[in-house]
């Protein structure tokens, strides 16, 4: 699955092992945009057993953070179904709010392995 | 927002909703909705952070952005302090023509049709030398405004004072076909030969007991207009033989005197009276130059070049040079207008 990053979404790339995002997030429809990527990440995590994330964003609104705290509980739960999951949370060192954003994600996963990753 | 968002907390509640309809709580169900509970209280103190801080940022960044307008507002001004100050070492022509983005300011020239004149002071070392230096700047300041000022009104691009000299062109940026250029040009000439009669009574007045005569050089023909120079120091001129013939024009005019060449003549020769005056040798020239004196407005054919009146109640700006068709036509229609106007003011 490839989504184009859009002024409001940002590009999103999911394979067997992995998922990729990058950009901002304050789209238009936020379960247009969140669903089929939930689906998707469910679908992926299923037969594998271990599956790595990278998310580097510079900014995301109120309905999006909701549609994270969803993506990060699919993660843990998949991580403590006994999948090794690695999350990778990319921050310009610039960008106090992403950084915090981060933490703020970091304190509900106890056994998925998440990094907070300065750039 | 979507219920798609929150459909695990819209499942929560349909569990408990069905308890409450069937009145049957058992310690499971309520595991699942405690459960539930602490989760989205959590997310909402999340949330309710995450917005606050999204708050905080957003307006840490419209004040960013009210300094930054400020900044602006501050540099325009500077900005527009100074074009104003640059406007006084520009042509207007070259001024608007820069400050419009029509023209690059870059090293580069065109070839174009021009009417180039040239102009000086009659001994005006000589005059200077019994001159205060006091003196002597408030006359040549006085004298070259006024110049420019006619300069200006006639449409000239001027392009240099060399002490008493003035060079100024027709042509470029703006023309109005080698014609018309030719004919404001050697008007532009006239007006300035009266004007300095005019002034010389001004300066007879702070102790210029000498008068200014000046002698004027017409020319006509390609020249090469554009940027000379470094890209670090540009120099918006003139340059090529035709130039440089308007140049000995000028020099070999007599006292009070319009000296024109025989290609400036043609152009003009509707509008103005000449005099055949003596051939010159111009280098660069294979041939002797035919010159000509500007005796005065052909008064057979004489159209006022300008007609230029503003006192209260009245603005008239009207130029036969360039007026059109239309122009002509509402002038006209106006007429009848003007003269209730008047009588209807005679009246009261």
């Amino acid at each position: 699955m490839h989504l184009e990053a859009t002024n409001r979404t940002p590009e999103v790339s999911i394979s067997e092992s992995s998922l990729e995002m990058k950009g901002e997030c304050y789209p238009e429809d936020i379960s247009a945009f969140s669903e089929p990527i939930l689906e998707s990440l469910e679908e992926k995590l299923e037969p594998c057993d271990s599956f790595s994330v990278s998310l580097e964003l510079r900014y995301f609104n109120s309905s999006s953070a909701k549609f994270f705290f969803d993506f990060f509980e699919v993660l843990e739960q998949a991580a403590e179904d006994g999948k090794s999951i690695s999350i990778e949370w990319r921050y310009r060192s610039s960008d106090n709010s992403m950084k915090e954003a981060g933490e703020d994600f970091e304190e509900d996963m106890e056994k998925a392995d998440y990094k907070l990753v300065e750039i | 927002m979507s219920g798609g968002l929150f459909k695990q907390e819209e499942a929560l509640l349909k569990i408990a909703k069905d308890s409450v309809a069937a009145k049957s709580f058992d310690s499971e169900q309520y595991q699942v909705l405690l459960k539930g509970y602490e989760k989205l209280l959590k997310q909402t103190r999340r949330l309710v952070k995450m917005s606050d801080r999204n708050e905080a940022e957003l307006n840490r960044m419209s004040k960013e952005q009210v300094e930054l307008n400020q900044t602006l507002s501050g540099q325009n001004t500077k900005l527009e302090t100074l074009s104003v100050k640059l406007s006084k070492y520009l042509s207007p022509q070259v001024y608007e023509s820069i400050f419009s983005g029509k023209s690059e300011v870059r090293v580069g020239a065109d070839r174009k049709y021009l009417t180039v004149f040239f102009s000086d002071i009659v001994s005006f070392t000589e005059i200077t030398d019994q001159l205060e230096p006091e003196i002597l700047t408030r006359s040549l300041n006085a004298y070259l405004n006024e110049m420019a000022v006619v300069a200006i009104s006639h449409g000239a691009t001027i392009d240099k004072y060399i002490g008493d000299s003035i060079m100024a062109f027709f042509g470029d940026p703006e023309t109005l076909g080698p014609q018309h250029d030719a004919v404001k040009c050697v008007t532009m000439a006239l007006s300035m030969q009266e004007k300095v009669k005019q002034l010389n009574y001004e300066l007879n007045k702070i102790g210029v007991t000498r008068p200014f005569n000046i002698r004027c050089g017409i020319n006509s023909g390609i020249c090469t207009v554009g940027n000379f120079g470094s890209e670090n120091r540009l120099d918006y001129t003139a340059i090529g033989n035709q130039v440089n013939l308007a140049s000995r024009l000028e020099s070999s005019a007599g006292v009070g005197e319009v000296l024109i060449s025989e290609e400036t003549r043609l152009l003009t020769q509707e509008h103005f009276d000449f005099e055949l005056n003596q051939e010159i040798h111009v280098k660069g020239f294979a041939r002797p130059i035919k010159t000509y004196t500007v005796t005065g407005m052909n008064e057979a054919k004489d159209i006022p070049s300008n007609l230029s009146y503003h006192s209260k109640g009245l603005d008239l700006e009207i130029d036969p040079l360039v007026l059109s068709e239309d122009s002509k036509k509402t002038i006209l229609e106006l007429i009848p207008q003007l003269e209730k106007i008047i009588q209807s003011n005679k009246n009261n």
